[in-house]
C-alpha cells in the first residue's frame, strides 16, 4: 500500500479480514481516481460484512486522513488506515474516548480562487 | 399640504425599500440556480463513473440584506452515512434532483418560500438515502470539492475547494466529526 501511494495516482483500497489475509478491492467501473476509491465489502468472495476487520487506502499525495475516512470509521466501525505519498501513515479508529482532534492531517489543497464579473 | 407631500415621500420609500429587497431576493434567487448548474454539470462530469450516487447539498449563510450581501456553500455527498451528518430540513427539487438545504428558516422566510423549498418528510429521506451508496456495504473514500460563493455591493466570489475539508464547519454543509474519534499518526 505504501508502495501504491507512490507509485500510483489513483487510491487503491484494500481490507483485512478476520483470519488475516487481505482483499484489495477491484477498481471495477473506474471508480477510483486519485481522490477517492470505492470499498464494497459485500462482494469479497468467500467472506461476509461482518468478516471485515480493517481498511486500507492510499492517498496519492501528502494529504493524511480526511474527515470522509473519519466518518468511514465511525460508520463501519473499523479502523480506517491511510498511507500517504510522502511515507506516513495514519490510523482513524472510532472509539469511546474523546477526539483528539486531526493534528498534522492536510486538509487539502485549495486550487483557485476568482471573481466573477456582474 | 407639507403632511401629504411628506407621506407620500415616506409611502415611495417603503414601495423603494420593499422592492429593492424583492430585487435583492430575485438576484439570490438567480446566483444560487446558475451556481447550482454549474457545480452540478462540472461535478458530474468528474463524477461520470459514480454520478448516479451524488447528492447535492446546500448551506445558506451570512445574510445581511442592508449590505446586500449573502453566501452559500455548494457540495454533494456520495454514502448514505453521510445523509445523517448533514441532517436537511428542507430540499430544493432542481432538474429531477433532490439538492438538501440547510438553511435558519427565521431568517430567510422569503427565500424559502419563492426557492419553493419543501420540508423533507420521511418518505423524501427514503428516497434520498436509497440514491446513495449504502454504508452498511461500505462506500467511497473520498475527498468531496465544494464551491463558496458570496456576493456583497460590489462583487460576487466564487471559491472552489478541491477538499471541502478546508471550509470551517460553519460554512461547511457537513457537520462536526462524532465525538471519539481518534486519529494518530502510526508511522
Amino acid at each position: 500500500m505504501a508502495d501504491q501511494a507512490v507509485n500510483n495516482t489513483k487510491e487503491v483500497a484494500a481490507v483485512r479480514l478476520c483470519d488475516g489475509s487481505y482483499f484489495v478491492q477491484p477498481w471495477d467501473n473506474n471508480y477510483n481516481d486519485e481522490t477517492r476509491s470505492r470499498n464494497n465489502f459485500n462482494t469479497i468472495p468467500g467472506y461476509y460484512r461482518a468478516d471485515v476487520e480493517e481498511q486500507y487506502h492510499s492517498h496519492p499525495d501528502s494529504s493524511g486522513p480526511s474527515h470522509d475516512d473519519a466518518y468511514n470509521s465511525y460508520f463501519w466501525k473499523i479502523p480506517v488506515n491511510v498511507f500517504s505519498n510522502d511515507g506516513n501513515v495514519w490510523q482513524v479508529q472510532y472509539n469511546t474516548i474523546p477526539p483528539m482532534g486531526m493534528p498534522g492531517t492536510n486538509y487539502g489543497t485549495w486550487i483557485y480562487n476568482f471573481n466573477l464579473k456582474k | 399640504m407639507k403632511k401629504l407631500t411628506f407621506l407620500i415621500l415616506l409611502f415611495c420609500g417603503f414601495i423603494s425599500l420593499a422592492a429593492n429587497k424583492d430585487s435583492l431576493l430575485t438576484k439570490k434567487i438567480k446566483s444560487f440556480n446558475k451556481e447550482l448548474q454549474f457545480f452540478m454539470d462540472t461535478m458530474n462530469s468528474k463524477h461520470s463513473e459514480d454520478s448516479q450516487y451524488l447528492v447535492f447539498a446546500t448551506k445558506f449563510y451570512d445574510s445581511n440584506d442592508k449590505k446586500e450581501e449573502y453566501c452559500f456553500t455548494l457540495g454533494y455527498i456520495l454514502n448514505s452515512g453521510e445523509y445523517s451528518i448533514i441532517s436537511p430540513y428542507y430540499y430544493y427539487y432542481y432538474k429531477n434532483n433532490y439538492v438538501l438545504i440547510k438553511i435558519k428558516e427565521a431568517e430567510n422566510k422569503k427565500l424559502i418560500k419563492q426557492l419553493g423549498l419543501k420540508k423533507i418528510t420521511k418518505e423524501d429521506s427514503l428516497k434520498i438515502i436509497n440514491r446513495l451508496f449504502p454504508s452498511e456495504n461500505g462506500g467511497f473514500s473520498y475527498r468531496g470539492k465544494s464551491i463558496i460563493f458570496c456576493n456583497d455591493k460590489n462583487k460576487q466570489t466564487r471559491t472552489f475547494y478541491g477538499n471541502r475539508d478546508e471550509i470551517p464547519f460553519e460554512k461547511s454543509i457537513l457537520g462536526p466529526l462524532p465525538s471519539g474519534i481518534k486519529i494518530e499518526k502510526i508511522k
